[in-house]
């Protein structure tokens, strides 16, 4: 049985990041993507990806091998995986995310959204701006309409932390 | 193509290149046109807003993680963001809406408040919908109108969590959502409105502390003819029997009087959970419970008579009057089968009726007194007629060493002639001195098995219960 499986040639892809490195993976690793799949059905076995960077890339391939391989048994290991990898900087984050919206993987998309959703929860609007270095176009008249009208939202404490 | 792309990638490193290079020495405005908008003036930054710049769509996707009230702040950033949250397709309302310090209006009222004003600025669809105000003491605010407004928005998915405190009528509104595929109701009464049609596309349906007549349940559930899963938790349904009728059901899990449900017409039925109390063995009769369930594959069961004093002599039916062939995976894990002789055999009874299956997963604890009853129950001179041909896993849990157990381990070992593993859950036991589990296990050893593959694996599990 074992045998078997193994003769049999593994279909493999290249991918190619926008700074021009190439990356051999398997042809089932690489379907996880949306992106990626509709190439491979349309018989594309070299995918150029012109908005996914190398450093994106190269954590992306990490999280499909991992997610390829998943079984019953694994779960906490994934978990784990899963955690580590979104334990990085807001830059990193952005990247990433910016990278699974173009390759279509929800799953990785979803988390990572959760991730930043996350970080922003119960921070103040200034914070916010701090941080993602938003540009308050409001005047503070404006502002101020825009407070009284969802009074309620602007109720109570707010985490003032920048990371 | 190839050689298109690799000119234009070669252009956009040129780019990337300056754009390095520039900001390091040239004012920003250089790049204006590129990826920085300018700023307008007294601004304070010079870099990216990497937030904003994200596609639309991956913004909605963050915002749709947001409690609703930090997905509402977010107007204040900039202009860009002013609507961002008002066309989002997914609203997720609860507690925390009305839950702050300087609370002067009353919840509801402040509520009420809340919601007409999103229904004032949301623009677009609303697919999907979840109003959790299960903790909201005082009255229920009417939302009548908003449901309605919700089912003229494409609505798909519905979830409703009704105050737990008193018991509301369900808005009749809701039987105007025809496009709903998910619909999840907690915590009111149900009532038919003269009109209902059915919900033609709703492919799960969950009822949870929701009041119904058995008679508009059984309604409700063949006037949708798609629906896959059903999930039935603590609605009074009395005595009656309900007699389930659904096409294209999957999957069914149900809380609450076990004998008064029928599955009478599932034959796409795979996995099935019932958990039940009040039990009485005059009224349960699993084989009016399972008669048409031929699809069967899981079936997880939980149900308890603790308050129930069956007679001694009571004996519960040996098999069922036909074999479900398809059942693979049984769960037992909170029945305490070797406590209570009725217990154990209606579990034995099924056991005996699924003659393909392949892992069975119990919890063997007991703190009942040595049951004579029991351990004539489990004699292997009774099983004569039964061998588990095709059972290959068996997890027992709470594994104490007790001859009760032991003689259940003896019966499945003698009994499963492909049996690869069994699976010990021994927490129990490790309280025990060295020499009394030694002995235990020595006891074990000496069982004969019937398939010469299996092996006895004591382990301690994550989720062995307490």
């Amino acid at each position: 049985m074992a045998s078997t499986t193994e003769t049999k040639q593994k279909k493999m892809l290249i991918l190619k990041s926008a700074d021009n490195d190439e990356f051999e993976i398997e042809e089932s690793v690489g379907v996880q993507s949306e992106t990626i799949k509709n190439l491979v059905e349309d018989g594309f076995t070299f995918v150029p990806l012109p908005n996914v960077y190398t450093k994106a890339l190269i954590k992306i391939i990490d999280y499909l091998k991992k997610h390829a391989n998943k079984t019953d048994s694994n779960d906490e290991e994934i978990k784990t995986f899963d955690k580590d990898f979104v334990n990085t900087t807001f830059d990193d984050l952005f990247e990433l995310v910016s990278a699974a919206n173009y390759l279509h993987i929800s799953c990785l998309m979803n988390m990572l959204c959760q991730t930043i959703a996350d970080r922003i929860k119960d921070k103040s609007p200034e914070a916010v701006r701090k941080i993602f270095h938003i540009n308050c176009d409001y005047t503070p008249e404006e502002e101020a309409k825009i407070r009284k009208a969802n009074a309620q939202a602007f109720e109570g404490q707010f985490d003032e932390s920048l990371d | 193509m190839e050689g298109v792309l690799a000119v234009r990638m070669q252009v956009m490193d040129l780019k990337l290149y300056y754009l390095e290079f520039f900001t390091r020495t040239y004012p920003v405005w250089v790049l204006s046109d590129y990826c920085y908008v300018m700023p307008p003036k007294g601004s304070q930054s010079l870099l990216p807003d990497i937030l904003s710049n994200l596609p639309d769509n991956v913004i909605d996707v963050i915002l749709m993680c947001l409690p609703c009230q930090d997905a509402v702040r977010t107007s204040i950033l900039s202009k860009k963001w002013r609507y961002h949250w008002c066309r989002l397709t997914e609203l997720s309302l609860d507690g925390s809406l009305w839950k702050t310090k300087k609370d002067l209006l009353n919840p509801t009222v402040k509520f009420t408040k809340i919601i007409y004003q999103l229904l004032t600025l949301h623009e677009g669809p609303i697919t999907k919908f979840t109003l959790n105000i299960s903790s909201l003491e005082k009255c229920c605010p009417k939302i009548d109108n908003f449901i309605y407004f919700l089912s003229r928005n494409d609505i798909q998915h519905l979830v409703l969590h009704l105050p737990r405190n008193n018991l509301n009528k369900l808005p009749s509104s809701l039987f105007t959502c025809s496009q709903l595929r998910h619909l999840n109701l907690r915590n009111c009464f149900m009532y038919r409105p003269p009109a209902f049609q059915g919900f033609e596309r709703l492919i799960s349906l969950e009822l949870c502390g929701v009041t119904i007549s058995s008679k508009l349940l059984e309604s409700l559930i063949s006037h949708c003819p798609l629906l896959e899963q059903l999930v039935l938790n603590n609605s009074p349904l009395k005595i009656d029997t309900i007699e389930i009728d659904a096409p294209m059901l999957r999957l069914f899990d149900f809380t609450g009087n076990i004998s008064s449900i029928c599955l009478k017409n599932v034959p796409l039925l795979v996995k099935v959970s019932l958990a039940g109390y009040d039990m009485y063995p005059e009224y349960l009769d699993f084989a009016k419970v399972f008669e048409s369930c031929s699809a069967l594959e899981h079936l997880f069961l939980n149900f308890s008579n603790a308050e129930l004093s069956v007679e001694e002599e009571y004996e519960g039916p040996r098999r069922l009057p036909f074999d479900l062939n398809n059942v693979k995976r049984f769960y037992l894990p909170d029945i305490s089968l070797l406590e209570s002789s009725y217990e154990l055999s209606y579990a034995l009874c099924l056991i005996r009726s699924f003659p393909y299956l392949e892992y069975l997963d119990i919890k063997v604890y007991s703190e009942a007194e040595d049951d004579d009853c029991i351990l004539e129950c489990l004699e292997l001179e009774h099983f004569s007629d039964v061998t588990f041909n095709h059972l290959r896993e068996v997890k027992l849990e709470c594994f104490t060493g007790r001859t009760p157990e032991t003689q259940l381990i003896k019966l499945l070992l003698a009994k499963s002639p492909v049996l690869v593993r069994m699976l010990i859950g021994t927490r129990y036991l490790d309280d025990k001195p060295l020499d009394t589990r030694l002995k235990i296990f020595a006891e074990v050893s000496t069982f004969s098995r019937a398939s010469p593959e299996a092996e006895v694996v004591y382990q301690k599990f994550k989720y062995d219960r307490d």
